[in-house]
């Protein structure tokens, strides 16, 4: 057997670079250096940890990287595969921007199909930049795959994954069948760093595979913008509340009486 | 008559109550079935014993009608079972929306329902509104929270996730009527793909029904004791920066901020925190807040209405001693 892993990436704009324009409420995210969603690289390291574990089970596995974006993703994609994937595939076509999550989780979908024999698919539990934890459940059911959301345990175990998940107050531990979409939680692991020696190798010989819309073979108004089911309808900034600011003075245990009495007085 | 309700509310049900987050959106349902003139339905699901006065309690909590999905293998959920009863039920009622808690399984069932019923989802919304054309819009904070996106929703129906603690829940009225029917599904072992082998639920944390709050951030090294010496004198409730859960050091659901709770408190003790706006979001409600951090330059005081410059190692048994000396809690 051949264990194909797949760690979706999604790269996203550093978020303290993306700046707002308070005249037009509109996000500038032109200038913003762009960098690998940090819950999807804990999907990747979850993806070469089960990988390396089937492997030495004597089974074969291989983790091949899926990402949806412009080309300038490639960079990304080769730090992935320095630090292990075997393979990245990017899903790259001007009709997939301004995807909300039901068109993206159906290229992605259709990119995981372009793979073929995909045993498990690894997500973010949500990214960093808008944070809907949708993408994983709805290219679960793109698949029609078995799913579970926010792991932060799992092992394979004859074609099935068994996996630990956050629940409220709580976590329950479940088993389902292969193929599965899994989503995982941001900071279970420590993500590895790129190899040097692959890294060059990813840079200079190894080979992006690129697919777009009509490689994927989705209709054309179920993509992107127009595929979309939700709309931005405006910006609106958020104002805190005006804090009053007050000092408190003096050496700790005069602080500590001062808030004591602002404690007993608020309270 | 159920059919005839336009707004919908999945009633999430954990270990034989309705999670306080549902009847919060059932509260809000109301005001947004108000404003299209409709009556608001809450759907629930899970097996008959579970359910049992479950819907009695929807009605007086707001639901003009309820929807009760039961069956013997709804007893536990899976996204697979949920979804397909909960999307079943939909196609019959054809609702115009469909509202479901922000929760782990909330969204894990939502982003699958969205899919197959080619729905618009608007994710983990803290604001909700109908336009002119009646659709709704759903309030998405954005970029740590400073931003708010507005978001239109297309297809029908009309879905959003929506984050806990945000809205208010109605006080129950058992005079208040309404309409209950059951639905039987057509589910058989064949349907079950997740096995569940085993589930843990501790104690459910409600930061955002806390009236104090202490706020722990990295300034205590890793070492709790004092702050929870803190939550015990004043009868507060833990809460943490986003990097004290991503240590392990408390479970998630601790976490204050824009990817965690917002805090509606009387007082928040802020200890060790410098202030970065993806914990502060989750102050803005919140009456007072105390700050208490080595730095004076540090954002936390920004956001402060009483400011400490000093070391909580020193400020905060000083702190003990006082409150011990003097019954602050009624």
């Amino acid at each position: 057997v051949t264990r194909t892993i797949v760690p979706t990436v999604k790269v996203v704009p550093k978020p303290e670079e993306v700046e707002l324009d308070e005249e037009t409420m509109t996000l500038d995210r032109d200038d913003a250096d762009s960098q690998i969603d940090p819950a999807s690289k804990n999907a990747v390291e979850m993806a070469l940890q089960l990988a390396d574990e089937a492997e030495e089970a004597g089974e074969e596995a291989r983790v091949v990287a899926l990402s949806m974006g412009p080309p300038f993703f490639e960079e990304n994609l080769q730090d992935v595969v320095a630090m292990g994937a075997d393979d990245a595939v990017l899903l790259s076509d001007r009709a997939f921007a301004g995807a909300d999550t039901y068109p993206t989780s159906r290229v992605l979908a259709a990119g995981v199909e372009s793979i073929g024999d995909v045993d498990l698919v690894l997500c973010g539990e949500e990214s960093s930049d808008s944070s809907t934890g949708q993408v994983p459940p709805g290219l679960a059911a793109w698949l029609d795959a078995a799913q579970v959301t926010y792991v932060n345990e799992a092992a394979l175990e004859d074609d099935h994954l068994r996996a630990t998940r956050t629940i409220t107050a709580g976590e329950e531990t479940v088993r389902v069948p292969l193929p599965t979409v899994a989503s995982v939680e941001y900071g279970v692991n420590e993500p590895r760093f790129p190899d040097f020696k692959r890294k060059r190798w990813a840079d200079n010989e190894w080979e992006l595979t690129v697919r777009d819309a009509e490689d994927l073979d989705v209709p054309d108004g179920a993509l992107g913008l127009e595929g979309s089911f939700t709309e931005v309808a405006e910006l609106q900034s958020i104002e805190g509340p005006d804090r009053s600011q007050e000092w408190i003075e003096g050496e700790p245990d005069e602080q500590a009486a001062e808030l004591a009495s602002v404690l007993a007085e608020e309270l | 008559m159920t059919e005839t309700n336009d707004v919908w509310v999945y009633l999430q049900t954990d270990d034989g109550s309705v999670s306080n987050v549902s009847y919060e959106i059932l509260g809000k349902a109301r005001e947004i079935a108000a404003e299209i003139d409709t009556g608001v339905t809450g759907v629930l699901t899970g097996d008959p014993e579970a359910l049992d006065g479950l819907a009695d309690e929807a009605i007086a909590r707001g639901a003009d009608a309820v929807v009760s999905i039961e069956d013997d293998l709804l007893g536990a959920y899976r996204p697979e079972t949920y979804t397909s009863v909960v999307e079943a039920a939909v196609d019959d009622g054809d609702p115009s929306m469909l509202l479901v808690p922000a929760t782990n399984n909330g969204v894990d069932m939502a982003g699958r329902l969205a899919v197959r019923l080619d729905s618009g989802l608007n994710a983990d919304v803290v604001r909700l509104e109908v336009d002119e054309d009646g659709n709704l819009v759903g309030g998405v904070p954005a970029f740590a929270g400073g931003i708010l996106a507005m978001v239109r929703a297309e297809g029908r129906p009309q879905m959003s996730t929506v984050r806990p603690g945000v809205f208010e829940a109605l006080e129950p009225d058992p005079l208040r009527e309404g309409e209950a029917t059951v639905r039987e599904p057509d589910l058989s072992e064949g349907d079950v793909v997740t096995e569940v082998l085993d589930r843990e639920i501790g104690e459910r944390v409600d930061l955002p029904s806390a009236d104090v709050v202490v706020c722990a951030g990295r300034g205590f090294d890793g070492d709790l004791d004092l702050a929870y010496d803190l939550v015990d004198d004043l009868d507060a409730t833990l809460g943490v920066t986003r990097p004290l859960c991503d240590d392990g050091l408390v479970p998630r659901d601790r976490q204050v901020g824009s990817t965690g709770a917002s805090l509606k408190a009387d007082v928040a003790i802020c200890a060790g925190i410098s202030g970065s706006v993806y914990f502060t979001a989750g102050l803005d409600d919140v009456d007072t807040v105390v700050a208490v951090n080595t730095d004076p330059d540090e954002p936390i005081f920004e956001e402060a209405d009483y400011c400490v410059e000093g070391d909580l190692f020193e400020v905060l048994p000083a702190l003990l001693e006082e409150l011990e000396g003097t019954e602050v809690v009624a």
